[in-house]
């Protein structure tokens, strides 16, 4: 006879089954997105330049002379324009060149203004010599162009390979006959809740204290009980890939056991600098064999579907 | 100017003058958003110096710091932190906060 409180998988859909073509979508270059590049690796690599006069975005080096503290520096650099000194300042120092001297009036008080030293932050050109100088990684515009592409490329199949493992996931959950009893999935909506308590909390929001209308503007949902459903939903859903996870991790040999667990704890206390037994309050075994068999999952059907997808597009 | 912290000149990058502070990780995507905002703003206001710490090769700078998520930034005078930011900050943000602390 079955125990009612006890959740398990009874039998299993296999993944290989579902169909999921649909996520092989063509691939085709984003152009905007290569020119950013560009643009992004130019500023990267600017240099400040010399120039004769001040120009809006020009950096300029003064030298400001007041009974005002603010404004009495033997060297200030601002960039003009910007009005993060001062708004008149900056507009009075357009067209000036180094050597030059302005006065102003800031707060009924003299402000004497000397520029120092003008420089213009310049993009760098790209081009061959500019990548072979820089860069480990590329030589030539050519290649540079291809890496981009590359990086575009895998984006596309990454984020194809990602919707199409929930889906599949999805899939198997449906179409496999699974048990979770009622205890297990109360105990994943009182866990969810607690989560989300926590990490609003590091915020400095109590959750059950929002509004509606807080809810529909910080959350996305008409009010807190359903965002808070949502997330139950979340970790139940993630019991039914635990059952599934473990399944297929040890039909495919791998192994479950206390001292994979210890192993485990140990990694995890030596990379986040926490005590064994601090971890081991909130690390559990039972954790331990959720988050991998879980996890596992989520690997093993992203991986499968990246594969797929990577021959196709 | 952008400069990469390690083990040995995390001190010594925030010693003297303003310096805007970007802790980050290797997996975290908003990150990589955030320094891109960083390389903008270094491209218009090339005078201010910030420092990147990686995490992820560097986490004892994270613990130390009490970094408990990416990306955290911080804005230090003279070595001493005057605010700390969690989460990614629009441009205009940073740019404001840099006219605050660097101006005075």
């Amino acid at each position: 006879m079955q125990n009612t409180n006890e959740s398990k998988l009874i039998t299993l859909y296999d993944y290989q089954d579902v169909d999921f073509s649909k996520y092989c979508i063509a691939f085709e270059v984003d152009e905007d997105d290569i020119q950013e590049g560009y643009t992004s690796l130019s500023k990267k690599y600017a240099s400040l330049l010399p120039v004769e006069s001040i120009e809006l975005g020009d950096i300029a080096h003064l030298k400001c002379t007041s009974e005002l503290k603010k404004f009495n520096k033997d060297a200030i650099t601002i960039s003009v324009g910007k009005n993060l000194y001062h708004k008149d300042l900056e507009k009075a120092v357009l067209g000036k060149r180094v050597g030059d001297v302005t006065q102003l009036n800031i707060q009924d008080h003299s402000v004497i203004v000397e520029v120092l030293k003008i420089e213009r932050s310049t993009p760098a050109e790209l081009n061959d010599d500019f990548l072979q100088a820089n860069l480990k990684t590329v030589h030539t515009m050519d290649e540079l162009r291809a890496w981009y592409v590359n990086q575009q490329l895998e984006n596309h199949i990454l984020n194809q390979a990602s919707e199409a493992a929930e889906m599949i996931i999805d899939t198997v959950i449906e179409k496999s006959h699974i048990v979770i009893s009622d205890e297990d999935k109360n105990k994943a909506r009182i866990q969810a809740k607690s989560i989300l308590d926590q990490q609003w909390e590091f915020n400095g929001i109590v959750l059950d204290n929002m509004s509606d209308q807080e809810a529909q503007e910080i959350l996305g949902y008409p009010n807190v009980q359903e965002y808070i459903e949502w997330f139950g939903d979340l970790m139940v859903r993630d019991l039914y890939c635990t059952l599934i996870g473990k399944e297929l991790y040890e039909k495919n040999g791998m192994v479950l056991s206390v001292e994979n667990y210890e192993k485990a704890l140990k990694q995890m206390s030596e990379e986040e600098n926490v005590k064994e037994d601090e971890l081991r309050q909130v690390y559990t075994y039972q954790g331990y064999v959720n988050q991998t068999c879980s996890e596992y999952l989520t690997k093993l059907i992203q991986d499968y579907a990246y594969g797929y997808i990577k021959e196709r597009v | 100017m952008i400069s990469t912290a390690n083990y040995e000149n995390y001190e010594q990058l925030l010693s003297e003058g303003f310096t805007i502070v970007d802790f980050y990780s290797e997996t975290c995507g908003p990150c990589k958003l955030f320094s891109k905002i960083l390389e903008d703003i270094s491209f218009e206001l090339p005078f201010v110096n910030i420092v990147k710490v990686n995490t992820t090769y560097f986490p004892k700078l994270g613990s130390d710091n009490e970094i408990e998520a990416v990306p955290t930034i911080f804005f230090v005078q003279d070595g001493k932190i005057l605010e700390r930011v969690v989460g990614v900050m629009d441009q205009d943000e940073v740019v404001e906060k840099i006219g605050t602390y660097y101006y005075g």
